[in-house]
């Protein structure tokens, strides 16, 4: 995203994707607009310490993915559906609280998150 | 006093080509309570917001306002008591300049030169639009007209206030303003009637939703009760406001235990619902900022010695105090959203209000506190 230009000391532009430009809180303020609420609730999320927002999410669905990894990979919540859960694990980095391998994989991503999304590309 | 303010019995309508806008609707409003009306085009909800003040008469049925049936013996008494705020401000605004037409409707009641211009200055200040008084009404932008048209009606004190879709048309700062504005006359015993398109505002704000479908009462309850039927929101051709479908979609995929939960109206309220650790909560300090009058050196010693992290301003008198402060305002728009957000992560929040709004944060507050077992700490300061 990169500016470009200003008209006042109050206004200024800039251009760039949806998610940058509306991942930038300070900015819309400044603007006089306002965050899509899929944001809001991210950055709420984000500013509670729930999770570690690497990205702008800006359709529902897309928010929840964000966040299940979250959840999953915290172990602070387990899933109900367990086929769900296996159909998830085949495309992430998260794994079924019971499995055991689910601590290791636990204890590395809380450890080393970076680690984890270098290995998995 | 009762406690319903308007309310209409089996009302019809039907324009002089035929067309049947309304088919029997049955209608309450609250006093001091904020009322959504929401539906497709075409629903019937101007026509139903122009019986209100009599405007339209009805083809059958009746409108009662405070008990009364309206008619042409007591159209006067109605028209001061109800405020109607048009769709589209060109059919409300009419005057050279935005100050004579803001002063029109309170120079009709009869008041005073000194008492006309003391509520068009205190309107303009609450309203932010007071660079705006010698301005051509032609000249302003749609959403500086909708300002004014609201202003206008806001000048003549009525008790009951009607404004058909208020926030379409305005950039997300006015509306948020105007939504703020609703909610501090609320507060001050007013009662507010809307029509939106816009669902999240419906979610977040009414007490109570009615939805209108081809000119009759399709459902009306609470906000909860309203977006929490599937059915009726395909049916009427409404969508989910986003907290609700983000509620909705963790719930269908089984993420969260969703049983017993009681439907999110608001960001905070969704987040919360996630939110199992023990924060420290901080503290939110208000202080009242008189439009007229601002004393700096009582603000400067009000919050002196306080440990403040964020700071919020909310209308036009208290963003123009934290200027002349010199503090970089944190929160100017949801500002009470962001002041209880910050509170609960342990921050301490000073926020400037203007008018009543002071009381609306602290019921605000301590409603969140009551719903939530949250022991936020709210004082007024000054």
């Amino acid at each position: 995203m990169r500016e470009t230009g200003s008209v006042s000391s109050v206004i200024s532009f800039c251009e760039g994707r949806a998610d940058q430009v509306f991942g930038d809180a300070p900015l819309l303020r400044t603007a006089g607009l306002r965050q899509p609420t899929t944001l809001e609730i991210c950055h709420e999320i984000e500013r509670r310490g729930l999770a570690d927002r690497n990205n702008a999410p800006i359709y529902v669905p897309e928010l929840v993915d964000a966040l299940r990894d979250f959840l999953l990979s915290s172990g602070n919540w387990v899933l109900e559906n367990h086929r769900e859960h296996r159909g998830h694990r085949e495309n992430s980095n998260s794994l079924c609280p019971p499995c055991p391998l689910w601590l290791i994989f636990f204890a590395i991503i809380r450890v080393h998150p970076e680690k984890i999304k270098k290995s998995l590309r | 006093m009762d406690d319903i303010v308007l309310r209409t019995s089996n009302l019809h309508y039907t324009y002089p080509d035929g067309t049947r806008a309304l088919n029997g609707i049955d209608f309450e409003a609250k006093r001091g309570k904020k009322t959504a009306i929401i539906g497709p085009n075409g629903s019937g909800k101007s026509t139903l917001f122009l019986h209100f003040n009599g405007l339209y008469r009805p083809t059958a049925g009746e409108v009662y306002v405070n008990g009364e049936e309206i008619t042409d013996k007591n159209i006067d008494t109605i028209r001061r008591t109800v405020g109607l705020v048009f769709q589209d401000p060109d059919d409300q605004l009419f005057a050279p300049t935005v100050r004579d037409d803001v002063a029109f409707g309170p120079a009709n009641l009869g008041l005073s030169g000194s008492e006309i211009d003391a509520r068009v200055e205190d309107v303009l200040m609450m309203l932010g639009i007071h660079d705006l008084r010698d301005r051509n009404v032609d000249n302003l932008s749609g959403g500086q007209k909708k300002t004014v048209a609201i202003a206008g009606v806001l000048a003549m004190e009525p008790d009951i206030i009607i404004l058909d879709e208020p926030t379409s048309g305005l950039d997300p700062e006015s509306a948020a303003e105007i939504v703020e504005i609703t909610e501090e006359l609320t507060v001050a015993g007013k009662s507010i009637i809307i029509s939106t398109h816009d669902v999240d505002l419906a979610l977040s704000w009414a007490d109570e939703i009615y939805v209108i479908k081809s000119g009759t009462v399709y459902r009306s309850g609470t906000s909860r009760e309203i977006f929490g039927d599937k059915k009726l929101i395909d049916d009427t051709k409404l969508r989910f406001p986003t907290v609700t479908k983000t509620f909705i979609e963790f719930k269908n995929r089984k993420i969260l235990d969703c049983t017993g939960c009681e439907m999110p109206r608001d960001v905070l309220d969704l987040v919360d619902g996630f939110d199992s650790n023990e924060h420290v909560h901080g503290r939110i300090d208000v202080i009242r900022i008189q439009r007229c009058a601002i004393d700096m050196a009582a603000i400067s010693d009000a919050v002196q010695n306080r440990d403040i992290d964020r700071v919020g301003a909310m209308g036009t008198a208290s963003k123009a105090a934290v200027l002349e402060i010199g503090i970089t305002c944190d929160y100017s728009t949801d500002v009470i959203q962001s002041a209880i957000s910050a509170a609960v992560r342990g921050l301490n929040v000073l926020v400037l209000v203007s008018g009543g709004m002071a009381d609306l944060v602290l019921s605000r507050v301590s409603e969140r506190n009551a719903r939530d077992g949250q022991r936020i700490e709210c004082d007024i300061l000054l």
